[in-house]
């Protein structure tokens, strides 16, 4: 579980405050917000590329996330990002083997459990007929896809996403949200991303966290607002 | 590395030693199979087919492979870096700094750096030198084209205070240095190639151990920092063993140009693949190819015109680099 209390978030002057937020393996939880109320950069505080401002407490299964080790958050957080990086002469079972990366030796050698999680990630999200075709040759969700596969090859029990949907078709957008939902139940993964397709969201199984944004508060929501209430409380 | 890959490289590492054989025997005199068994077991320094055998034709071929493979590595791990496919030690002013730093040691008339190993160490240290400058530039520049404009402004500076130097020098060491500058693999004595071979070995072993770090650096810092790379430390090592190659190469041979920059990106066409291990090794005996036929080129023309080889690799290399610029920078 990833746990904070009474802290602040924000580069010079707090952007978001977090009374407290509990959130547990097996769920799925989208951040909404409007531009600029720091869903990006609460994912960037969690991932250890941005500061918290002040804080009582930040754990993750019971470990203080500010004092871990780089190396060891590789094992516990995995990151996808809206726009996952492309290089050339890269095949998507390559790409999704990068998630292994922190497991490997010095000489990126792939053993049998590597490439069995490789396989299990690339057919978890369904993209095996995808896994020799090359990264720049597929779909912008098709690629979406296989850079969940890579987080899910590092094999970590939280997964960050940055407005995974922002690229796609809602056909793509619905598929992808559905996926992430069903991995979190069946992979007991906590999955947290960040979206603006307020509609789509809503209609999902989604947990959802929201920026208030007179209060500049982050809070789970108990029961799930209404578009209304979200135009009137947060965008 | 796939099967698939193996088998490519190994066809390529077998024509190896046919051009290195072509190459021992290609030159001005016609020596054959016998000079070479015998300056190898039985040398006579009496005998001037075996002494050319010995001294010249043997530390060139030896060179032509180290150099081609070195060069082209020390390319490799600079494109990967800069994730930029036409950077290089050339290109990116790493061997401008070793060169410029050489052209000290020779017409400075200093002597604690004039001797021979006075001038490895101020290539190393030039060659290091500016590769730590490039990479500060690198921090302010997210444009490929801003980063490869810095490398050849980097280049011209230090041409400029080479021409300084060159006109305020005697004129023994201008030569001394504009022979140096042409470039070329036959002022390697047999007695040097083991000091070559040295940095060479250790410049592949700390290629290799980087596998890991270089495949996930492909996809850029941010992704190989989130997978646990230590990137402060990843990219001072990799100026480093950037510099040792690429500065041992020049301290030698002179500044050679494009194989650093043209091979990479053939090997990364011929193995479609990102996978390091693949591309050292794919670089390593590519690049000792290209340098040995290149040079083969320059001694079958011996008998006609002197060609320096940075002409060769130039006149070969520069298509291919305008082919990768149109390509992947259009």
């Amino acid at each position: 579980m990833i746990r904070i209390l009474n802290t602040s978030i924000g580069y010079e002057t707090p952007l978001l405050s977090i009374q407290e937020l509990e959130l547990k393996k097996g769920n799925t939880y989208v951040i909404l917000g409007k531009n600029g109320a720091g869903k990006t950069t609460f994912l960037r505080c969690l991932l250890g590329e941005s500061s918290f401002l002040s804080s009582d407490e930040i754990s993750i299964d019971s470990s203080d996330l500010r004092s871990m080790d780089p190396k060891d958050k590789t094992e516990y957080i995995s990151f996808v990002s809206s726009r996952p990086a492309l290089a050339e002469y890269i095949s998507v079972q390559d790409y999704v083997s990068l998630g292994r990366t922190p497991y490997l030796n010095a000489f990126g050698t792939l053993r049998k459990e590597d490439l069995e999680a490789v396989e299990k990630s690339i057919g978890l999200c369904g993209i095996s007929h995808l896994k020799d075709r090359s990264m720049d040759a597929i779909s912008d969700g098709e690629r979406q896809m296989a850079a969940v596969a890579k987080a899910l090859a590092q094999n970590t029990p939280y997964i960050l996403l940055d407005e995974p949907t922002a690229y796609l078709d809602y056909t793509n957008k619905r598929k992808l949200v559905d996926q992430l939902i069903a991995i979190a139940e069946k992979e007991n993964k906590c999955v947290i991303f960040t979206s603006h397709d307020v509609e789509l969201v809503l209609s999902s199984s989604c947990e959802t966290i929201t920026i208030l944004r007179d209060q500049k508060k982050m809070i789970l929501n108990e029961v799930k607002p209404t578009l209304e209430e979200l135009i009137e409380n947060v965008f | 590395m796939k099967r698939k890959h193996v088998s490519i490289l190994l066809i390529i590492a077998l024509l190896i030693p046919v051009a290195a054989v072509l190459h021992i025997f290609t030159g001005v005199y016609d020596l054959n199979f016998d000079v070479l068994i015998k300056s190898l077991s039985d040398f006579d320094p009496a005998n001037s087919a075996e002494v050319i055998m010995r001294e010249i034709r043997i530390p060139r071929m030896i060179t032509a492979i180290i150099a081609g493979g070195a060069l082209s590595i020390a390319g490799l791990l600079m494109q990967t870096l800069f994730q930029n496919p036409l950077a290089g030690p050339y290109v990116l002013g790493i061997n401008s700094g070793a060169s410029l730093f050489v052209a000290i040691a020779t017409m400075t008339g200093l002597s604690f750096i004039t001797s021979q190993y006075g001038l490895i160490f101020n290539a190393l240290l030039g060659a290091f030198l500016f590769g730590i400058v490039i990479l500060l530039f690198s921090r302010f520049s997210k444009n490929q084209i801003t980063l490869l404009l810095t490398g050849i402004m980097i280049g011209s500076f230090t041409s400029a205070f080479i021409a300084i130097l060159q006109q305020m020098s005697h004129m023994q060491d201008l030569k001394r240095f504009t022979l140096w500058g042409l470039g070329s693999l036959q002022k390697v004595q047999l007695s040097d190639t083991p000091i070559l071979l040295a940095f060479f070995a250790v410049g592949i072993i700390f290629s290799l151990i980087s596998v890991r770090s270089l495949n996930i650096l492909v996809l850029g810092f941010q992704e190989a920092k989130l997978h646990g790379i230590n990137t402060a430390r990843l990219k001072y090592g990799l100026i480093g063993i950037t510099a040792l190659l690429a500065g041992i190469v020049t301290a030698y041979c002179g500044p050679i140009a494009f194989v650093g920059l043209a091979v990479p990106n053939i090997v990364r066409i011929v193995f479609k693949t990102q996978e390091h291990k693949t591309l050292i090794l794919g670089s390593v005996i590519c690049g000792a190819l290209f340098l040995l036929l290149s040079d083969l080129i320059v001694l079958l023309l011996e008998s006609h015109v002197l060609i320096p080889i940075n002409a060769i690799t130039s006149i070969i290399g520069a298509p291919i680099v305008v082919f990768i610029l149109f390509k992947r920078l259009k």
